[in-house]
C-alpha cells in the first residue's frame, strides 16, 4: 500500500478511534484498558487491510460494522472465560462495584424489555450518535426503512419508559 | 432533547470518559508495517490470555450444541444461538446491548404464583416467497404506483417510488417489516397548535388502519390500539420552521392466538384523513405444533442458573491445622466479595410469544414466560419487574454457539 494509503488511513484511525473505543467498551464489559485497546486495533488491523473497501461517505458504519465482528469473537472468548472463572478467584478489574450500578432502574427495564434488534438500533443512534444514513449503511437497508424502523422503536421505547415510570 | 433521549445519555456507560487508546501513533505504525495476515498478533494475544485463564480443562462454552431426544413426532428445536431473545435458559434483565448491573438476582416464587404447567403451542412462520411479489402487493393497497427496485441488489430491501411522493419499502429480515410513507401534497397539512384539533379522531384513525390490516391479509391478531399524536418539522438554517406536520398515531401489539408477539403495527393519519406513514410485520402462522413445556418453577429454576455465571465470585479459602497433634482445625477464611444479590420474589406470569431464528433458516414463534414479581435490594430498596423465560422444555431446544445462516447485516466479516 502506498503512502496515500498510509494517510488516509491514518486519518481513519485519528478520527474514528474514540468512536470505535466507545462503540465496544459500551458492550462488552467489564473490560481493562489494554484488552480495549487490543479490541480497537484489530478492529483498526481489518480496516488497514481492507481500506479500499471502506466507502468515504460512511466511514464510522462501516468500521462499526467490522468492530460488531471482532465483539462478537470477543463475547465467545468472555462467556468460556466467565463460566470456568466462576469457580475460581475475582480477575481483578478497574472498576469498583458501585460504579456499575445504575440508578435509573425505570429505563433499565425498558432497555430490557425491547428485543437485541430493537435495543442494538436505538443505542446506536442515541449512544453512537449514527444517524438513520449511517443506520442504513451499517444494516444495508435503504434510509428511509432506517428512519422508520427508528421511530418505529423509540415509540416503543417511549411506551416501555411509560410504563415502567407508572410503577 | 426529549426525556427520554436526556435519560438515555446520562446511562451511557462512556458519559464523562470518552475513550483515548494508550498510544495512538504506536498503533497506527504498527498496523501499517503488517503484512497480510490471516489471524492478528493482537488477536492471537488476547485469545492466548483467554485460553491461558481457562488452563488445561475443558472449555465450557455457553451455547454448546447437544443433542437432545424428542418426543414423538416433534423435532428438536436447533436455536440459533446468535440473535434471539430471550435467550434459552437467561434472565431478560441480562442483556447484552449495555454493561451489565454488577448484581445477580435470586429468584423464588411467591404463594401466588400457579403450580399448574401452561400450554401453548409454537408456532413456524410462513413468510412471504417472493419480496419483489410482496413488495408490489402492498405498494398496490397503499396507492404506491411503480416496480419494485432491489435496493441493495441482494433481494433484502425492496422500494417501489412515485412520482407523488409515496413510497413502499419491504425489508426481508427474518421477521419481515414493510413500511409506507408518503409525502405527497395530498398528505401534507400545515400545523400549528389550532391544527392539532383537527386531527382525526381515535376511533376514526383506529377505523382507517383496520381496513388497511385486512387488506393485508396477514393472518395476525391486533391488540387493543394505543393513541398518540405528534408533531414532526423541518427546520430553515435560520432555525425557523419550514415545514410542520401533525398527525395523529396508532398503534398495535401483533397477536397470534390472542398472545402477544414482540412486533408492532403502527399507522399515523394527518387531518386530511391521510395515512403519511405506517409499518409492520409480513407474517402468517402455520399449523400449530404442541411442544410441551417447562412447569413455571422449573423456568425460575432456570433463571437462577442463568445467574450463576454472570460475575466471577470469590470462594472461600479454608486452611486447617495439619498433623496428628494438630487438635482443633484452624479454619481462615476471606470474605467472600463478589455483587450484591437482589432477592426476587415472582408472584405472577404471563404468556408471551418470541420470534426465534433455527439453524435451518427457519422462524418461529415460542412461548415465553414472562415472570413479574417485587425485587428488593441489598439496602432493602424495592422495585417491580419483570423477567422472561423460554418456556419449551428442555429437552426439545438445542443452542448452537454461532449463526449458521450466512452474513449477519450490520457485521462486517472478514
Amino acid at each position: 500500500m502506498g503512502s496515500r494509503d498510509e494517510d488516509r488511513f491514518a486519518r481513519l484511525v485519528r478520527e474514528h478511534t474514540p468512536a470505535i473505543g466507545n462503540y465496544l467498551r459500551r458492550r462488552l464489559y467489564p473490560l481493562t484498558p489494554d484488552h480495549l485497546d487490543d479490541l480497537v486495533e484489530e478492529t483498526m488491523i481489518v480496516v488497514w487491510r481492507r481500506l479500499k473497501d471502506v466507502p468515504p461517505d460512511a466511514e464510522l458504519p462501516w468500521m462499526i460494522g467490522v468492530a460488531r465482528n471482532v465483539l462478537r469473537n470477543a463475547r465467545r472468548s468472555k462467556n468460556r472465560r466467565s463460566a470456568f472463572e466462576a469457580t475460581l478467584q475475582p480477575v481483578a478489574d478497574d472498576r469498583s462495584a458501585e460504579e456499575y450500578v445504575i440508578a435509573d432502574t425505570n429505563l433499565r427495564d425498558a432497555l430490557a424489555s425491547l428485543n437485541d434488534d430493537d435495543r442494538e438500533f436505538l443505542l446506536l443512534n442515541a449512544w453512537d450518535g449514527l444517524d438513520t444514513h449511517a443506520l442504513g449503511s451499517l444494516y444495508v437497508i435503504s434510509t428511509n426503512a432506517a428512519a422508520v424502523r427508528l421511530s418505529r422503536v423509540q415509540s416503543r421505547f417511549r411506551e416501555l419508559l411509560g410504563a415502567a415510570d407508572v410503577h | 432533547m426529549s426525556d427520554f433521549e436526556d435519560r438515555l445519555a446520562a446511562l451511557d456507560p462512556t458519559a464523562g470518559q470518552p475513550y483515548e487508546h494508550q498510544n495512538l501513533e504506536s498503533m497506527i505504525s504498527r498496523v501499517t508495517r503488517q503484512s497480510t495476515v490471516t489471524k492478528s498478533r493482537v488477536w492471537r494475544n488476547f485469545q492466548l490470555k483467554m485460553a491461558g485463564a481457562l488452563g488445561a480443562s475443558a472449555l465450557l462454552t455457553a451455547g454448546a450444541l447437544t443433542t437432545f431426544s424428542s418426543g414423538p413426532g416433534l423435532a428438536v428445536l436447533a436455536i440459533s444461538g446468535s440473535n434471539n431473545t430471550p435467550a434459552p435458559l437467561s434472565a431478560k434483565q441480562t442483556y447484552s446491548g449495555a454493561m451489565e448491573i454488577y448484581e445477580v438476582f435470586n429468584f423464588s416464587a411467591g404463594p401466588g404464583l400457579s403450580t399448574a404447567t401452561p400450554s401453548s403451542p409454537s408456532y413456524e412462520l410462513q413468510i412471504p416467497a417472493n419480496g419483489s411479489s410482496e413488495a408490489a402487493r402492498l405498494a398496490t393497497i397503499f396507492g404506491v404506483s411503480g416496480t419494485p427496485v432491489d435496493t441493495n441488489g441482494d433481494g433484502s430491501d425492496w422500494t417501489v417510488t412515485d412520482a407523488s411522493g409515496g413510497t413502499l419499502n419491504y425489508v426481508n429480515t427474518s421477521v419481515p417489516e414493510w413500511y409506507f410513507s408518503s409525502t405527497s401534497t395530498a398528505a401534507a397539512a400545515s400545523s400549528d397548535a389550532a391544527s392539532l384539533s383537527a386531527l382525526p379522531s381515535n376511533s376514526s384513525v383506529d377505523a382507517l388502519a383496520q381496513s388497511y390490516v385486512a387488506k393485508l391479509g396477514y393472518g395476525y391478531g391486533l391488540s387493543t390500539p394505543g393513541f398518540g399524536s405528534s408533531t414532526s418539522s423541518t427546520l430553515n438554517t435560520d432555525g425557523s420552521t419550514a415545514s410542520a406536520l401533525s398527525t395523529s398515531d396508532v398503534s398495535y401489539s401483533v397477536l397470534v392466538d390472542g398472545i402477544s408477539t414482540s412486533q408492532q403495527l403502527n399507522f399515523s393519519v394527518n387531518s386530511n384523513d391521510h395515512v403519511v406513514s405506517a409499518s409492520g410485520p409480513a407474517f402468517d402462522v402455520g399449523a400449530a405444533q404442541n411442544y410441551p413445556l417447562q412447569s413455571l418453577q422449573a423456568g425460575i429454576a432456570a433463571l437462577n442458573a442463568a445467574q450463576q455465571s454472570r460475575f466471577p465470585v470469590a470462594s472461600s479459602l479454608p486452611t486447617t491445622g495439619a498433623g496428628a497433634n494438630a487438635g482443633a482445625s484452624a479454619t481462615t477464611t476471606t470474605t467472600p466479595s463478589g455483587p450484591p444479590t437482589v432477592n426476587v420474589t415472582l408472584d405472577s406470569y404471563s404468556l408471551r410469544y418470541a420470534t426465534y431464528d433455527l439453524t435451518d433458516g427457519s422462524t418461529w414463534l415460542l412461548p415465553v414466560y414472562r415472570y413479574a414479581g417485587n425485587a428488593t435490594n441489598s439496602d432493602a430498596t424495592t422495585y417491580k419487574s419483570s423477567w422472561d423465560e423460554l418456556a419449551i422444555n428442555p429437552s426439545y431446544v438445542s443452542v448452537s454457539a454461532t449463526s449458521t445462516s450466512g452474513p449477519t447485516k450490520g457485521v462486517v466479516n472478514y
